[in-house]
C-alpha cells in the first residue's frame, strides 16, 4: 500500500515536471518575445535586449523553467506577470476558491445523486426506477452543459426568478444567497457526471452480483444491506477511477460554465490572461489545473487500493 | 447474397439503435449534402434580418449578424465531423503504432518508456490545455514546414496527439487479454471511436452555431475528444484491475 502511494506520487511529480516543461517551452517558443508584447512595436533591439536581461529571459529555457518551478514548489510563488507587472499568485488566490467550490459542489451533487441512483437501478433491474434512471442518463450525457446552462438562465432564472441568472455572491453576504448563486452552475456542471457515474455504478453492481462470493454471501444468509456493502466495495472500483477522472475534467468544463454564469473564477483569469497575451498567468493557470487533475487520479488509485487491497498488491 | 451477421441483426431490432443510427445518418448526410440542402449562405450577413425568431424564411431564425442558423448548423456539421474524424485518425495512427510496439516488446524497457510516456500524455487536462494553447498560438494559420495549418487543423492535430495515449493503452491491454487479436481489436476501437465522435461532433456543430459566440465555438470543437475519452477510459481501468 505504502509502496503504491510512493510510486504514484513520485511518478506524478515527474509527470508534472515533464508536462510543465512542455507547456513552458511551447509557450516560450510560440508566443514570441514577451518584451515585444510589453514594450510595443516601437521598442529598439537594445531596449528589448535590456528587458530580457532584466527579467532573466536571456538565460537558457531550462534555467528559467527551473527557477519558475522552484518558486512554485518553494512557496507557491508563481512569479510576476511581465504584462501587468503584478504578482500572479495573489490574483489567482482570489479566483481559485470560486472555481474549486463550484467543482466541489457539482461533484458532490453528482456523486450523491448518481450512486444511489445506480444502486437502485441495479437492485430493481427492469423496473420503473431502472428505466427512469436510464432516461436521466441518456439525457445527461447528450445535453451539453453550456446549453443546459443557457436554458437554466432562460427559464428558472429569468422567467421564474428562482435563482439569480448569473454573478457571484460571496459568503460574507449570506450563506443562502451564496449557495443560490452557485446552485444553477453546479447543477449544469454536475448533470453529465450523474449520468456517467450512475450507469457505471449500475453495471459494476450487476457484474459483481453474478460472482461466486456474492452467491456464497447470499447462501450464508447475510442481510441484504451487508451483501450490498460487500458488492459495492468491488463494484465501485471503476466508478472511483472514472469519478476521479471526471473530477479532473470538471475543471475544464467549469471554465465554460463560469463564463456562462459570469462567475469571477479561474475562467475569468484565464480568458483575461489570453486576451492580454499574459502568458505567465496562462502557464500558472494551466499548471494548477494539471496538478489538480493528476492529484485526483492519484486519489482514485489510493481509494481503489483501499477498497480492494488486491489492486494495491499487484501495482 | 450473404446474410447479415447476427450482431447486426440484433442491433437493427432495437428501437434505440434505430433512432441513434437515424440521427447519425441524418448528420452525416447533412454534412455531405450541405451545398445542396442549406437554404441560405451560412456566412452572408444581413443586418436587417438579425435575431429573427424561428419560422418563415429562416426555419431556425437568425443570429446577431442576420445569418441563417439552419444553414450554419448544416455547414457547421462538416467542420465538426472533419475535425473529430481526422483527430481520431491521427490519434489512432500514433496510438496504435506505439501500442503495438509496446505490446510487441512486452516486459522490456520499451514498453515501460512508451506506457509511462502515454500515462503522462493522459494526465494532461485536455480542455484547459486546448483553450490555453489556442489562446497562445492564436487563430491565424501556422506554417509548419511545407504545410499551412488552419485553425481546425491545429485543433485536430492537438486532439489527435492527446488521444493517441488512449489508443495505445487499449492495444496493450488488448494484447494481454486476447494475445493474438490485437489487430482486430484496434479495428473495433476505431469503428467505435468514429461512431462516438461523429455523434458528439453533430451535437457540437449545432450548439456552436447556435450560440454564435466565437469563443464557445472554439471550445466546442474540442468536445468530441472528451466524450471519446470518457467512453474509452473506463474499460482500460477495469481491464487493468
Amino acid at each position: 500500500m505504502l509502496r503504491l502511494i510512493l510510486d504514484r506520487v513520485l511518478f506524478s511529480i515527474v509527470t508534472v515536471l515533464a508536462v510543465g516543461l512542455c507547456l513552458f517551452v511551447l509557450t516560450r517558443s510560440i508566443a514570441g518575445t514577451p518584451a515585444r508584447i510589453v514594450l510595443g512595436t516601437d521598442a529598439t533591439e537594445a531596449q528589448i535586449a535590456q528587458f530580457d536581461v532584466d527579467h532573466g529571459l536571456d538565460r537558457p529555457v531550462l534555467v528559467q523553467y527551473g527557477k519558475w518551478i522552484w518558486g512554485i514548489a518553494g512557496g507557491l510563488d508563481f512569479g510576476t506577470s511581465l504584462v501587468s507587472g503584478r504578482a500572479i499568485g495573489p490574483d489567482l488566490r482570489d479566483s481559485l476558491p470560486i472555481t474549486l467550490e463550484l467543482v466541489l459542489l457539482a461533484f458532490a451533487f453528482a456523486v450523491i445523486v448518481a450512486i444511489p441512483l445506480g444502486v437502485l437501478s441495479a437492485c430493481y433491474r427492469g423496473s420503473v426506477v431502472d428505466h427512469a434512471s436510464r432516461i436521466v442518463a441518456v439525457l445527461g450525457v447528450s445535453i451539453p452543459g453550456f446549453w443546459l446552462g443557457l436554458m437554466l438562465i432562460r427559464f428558472p432564472a429569468v422567467e421564474f426568478g428562482w435563482f439569480p441568472p448569473g454573478g457571484f455572491v460571496p459568503w460574507s453576504d449570506g450563506a443562502m444567497e451564496h449557495l443560490r448563486s452557485l446552485a444553477m452552475p453546479a447543477f449544469a456542471l454536475g448533470v453529465y457526471y450523474i449520468a456517467i457515474l450512475s450507469r457505471m455504478t449500475r453495471s459494476g453492481l450487476i457484474d459483481v452480483s453474478g460472482l461466486d462470493y456474492m452467491r456464497t454471501a447470499r447462501a450464508m444468509g447475510l442481510s441484504r444491506g451487508r451483501i450490498l456493502l460487500y458488492a459495492l466495495k468491488n463494484a465501485l472500483v471503476p466508478v472511483v477511477s472514472v469519478g476521479a477522472m471526471s473530477f479532473g475534467y470538471m475543471f475544464g468544463w467549469a471554465l465554460i460554465i463560469e463564463y456562462l454564469f459570469n462567475l469571477p473564477g479561474m475562467s475569468n483569469a484565464l480568458l483575461t490572461a489570453i486576451n492580454n497575451r499574459d502568458y505567465d498567468t496562462v502557464e500558472a493557470v494551466v499548471l494548477i489545473f494539471t496538478v489538480f487533475f493528476i492529484v485526483s487520479n492519484i486519489a482514485a488509485d489510493i481509494i481503489n487500493a483501499w477498497l480492494n487491497p488486491r489492486l494495491g498488491a499487484t501495482a | 447474397m450473404r446474410r447479415a451477421p447476427a450482431w447486426l441483426a440484433a442491433l437493427a431490432g432495437q428501437a434505440s439503435c434505430l433512432v441513434g443510427g437515424a440521427i447519425v445518418v441524418l448528420v452525416i448526410g447533412a454534412a455531405i449534402l450541405a451545398p445542396l440542402i442549406a437554404p441560405h449562405d451560412p456566412v452572408a450577413i444581413d443586418i436587417e434580418n438579425s435575431l429573427l425568431p424561428p419560422g418563415g424564411d429562416y426555419l431556425l431564425g437568425t443570429d446577431q449578424g442576420g445569418r441563417d442558423l439552419l444553414s450554419r448548423i448544416i455547414w457547421g456539421a462538416r467542420v465538426s465531423l472533419m475535425v473529430s474524424l481526422l483527430a481520431v485518425v491521427i490519434g489512432m495512427v500514433f496510438g496504435v503504432l506505439l501500442g503495438l510496439l509496446a505490446a510487441h516488446r512486452r516486459g522490456g524497457w520499451v514498453q515501460h518508456v512508451i506506457m509511462r510516456g502515454m500515462d503522462m500524455v493522459a494526465s494532461i487536462p485536455l480542455l484547459i490545455w486546448a483553450i490555453a494553447l489556442v489562446g497562445i498560438i492564436g487563430v491565424q494559420p501556422v506554417q509548419v514546414g511545407p504545410f499551412t495549418l488552419g485553425n481546425e487543423h491545429k485543433l485536430l492535430v492537438l486532439i489527435g496527439l492527446l488521444l493517441s495515449s488512449a489508443f495505445s493503452a487499449i492495444i496493450v491491454y488488448a494484447q494481454e487479454l486476447v494475445p493474438h487479436r490485437a489487430g482486430m481489436i484496434a479495428g473495433l476501437f476505431f469503428g467505435l471511436a468514429f461512431g462516438v465522435s461523429a455523434v458528439g461532433a453533430a451535437g457540437l456543430g449545432e450548439i456552436a452555431d447556435h450560440t454564435g459566440i466565437e469563443f464557445i465555438y472554439k471550445l466546442c470543437s474540442i468536445l468530441p475528444a472528451i466524450g471519446l475519452l470518457t467512453v474509452l477510459l473506463p474499460n482500460i481501468e477495469r481491464k487493468k484491475a
